[in-house]
């Protein structure tokens, strides 16, 4: 598997999986906070 | 040592013991912590919410105060799981790197608290929505079944659950560890193989 980027200090190389692993953790948490918005926008009382 | 007489400790004992069910169970309860947390908070203070709507309260101000409350209360937790964990296994990866991924796991798992209590119309159904969201990520995480034993038209929701992800993460990172000591055994790592490869083992490879 192909290096992508290299961890400061250690040198030690990081791999393409674990790099998606973390892109797609937080993008789950973003998708799931813009649903929360968009669910509480759709039963606006105001 | 005198971890061992302890629970989880006498359990999985050795340098060669099973870590992959504690490993996941990390990332389950931090997902799991994080969604219980978050899952009472905006169904539970409907009224107040429409209230304060009323008077200009935005939405996103209000998602997000939610979200860092709660995600101080995750570092608290995260902290504290991981360091007993670490304790009482000897878990050979990085603390700074697993406790990363298990505050990313408990992030997802208030977000996750958050959508399911905007979503709900009472507490009780709030409650009750957590676990069906959190099985699913139980069954495709990888430790129940790895994912290169799945059937190919599922390995998208495998790819898709947070845990499947934070698990690989941890799991790669005690095996470096191990990997850099020569003496311990290396876990398998579940992961789905890339094309032209063969799918890792299930279970551990004894050392020669």
């Amino acid at each position: 598997m192909k290096a992508l980027f290299t961890v400061p200090k250690t040198g030690e190389k990081r791999t393409v999986d674990e790099l998606s692993a973390v892109m797609v953790l937080m993008g789950e948490s973003l998708a799931m906070i813009l649903a929360a918005m968009l669910i509480l926008k759709s039963r606006d009382r105001v | 040592m005198a971890r061992h007489r302890l629970g989880l400790g006498w359990v999985f004992r050795g340098d060669d013991a099973p870590l992959t069910g504690p490993l996941f169970m990390l990332v389950i309860t931090s997902l799991w912590l994080g969604a219980t947390s978050a899952s009472g908070e905006i169904v539970g203070e409907r009224a107040i919410y429409d209230r304060e709507r009323m008077v200009n309260l935005k939405i996103p101000s209000y998602i997000f105060s939610k979200t860092a409350i709660h995600s101080i209360l995750g570092v608290c937790q995260s902290i504290g799981l991981l360091a007993l964990l670490h304790l009482l296994l000897g878990f050979k990866g990085s603390f700074a790197v697993m406790l990363a991924v298990s505050l990313l796991s408990n992030l997802t798992g208030i977000a996750l608290g958050l959508a399911i209590s905007a979503l709900a119309k009472t507490k009780r159904m709030a409650d009750t929505l957590v676990p069906l969201c959190i099985i699913p990520m139980i069954i495709f995480g990888g430790t129940l079944l790895p994912i290169g034993k799945m059937p190919k038209e599922v390995w998208w929701a495998a790819n898709l659950v947070p845990s499947r992800m934070a698990f690989d993460m941890v799991v790669r990172e005690e095996n470096s560890q191990r990997a850099k000591e020569r003496k311990t055994v290396p876990l398998a790592t579940y992961s789905q193989p890339a094309a032209g490869e063969k799918a890792p083992p299930a279970t551990p490879v004894p050392p020669k």
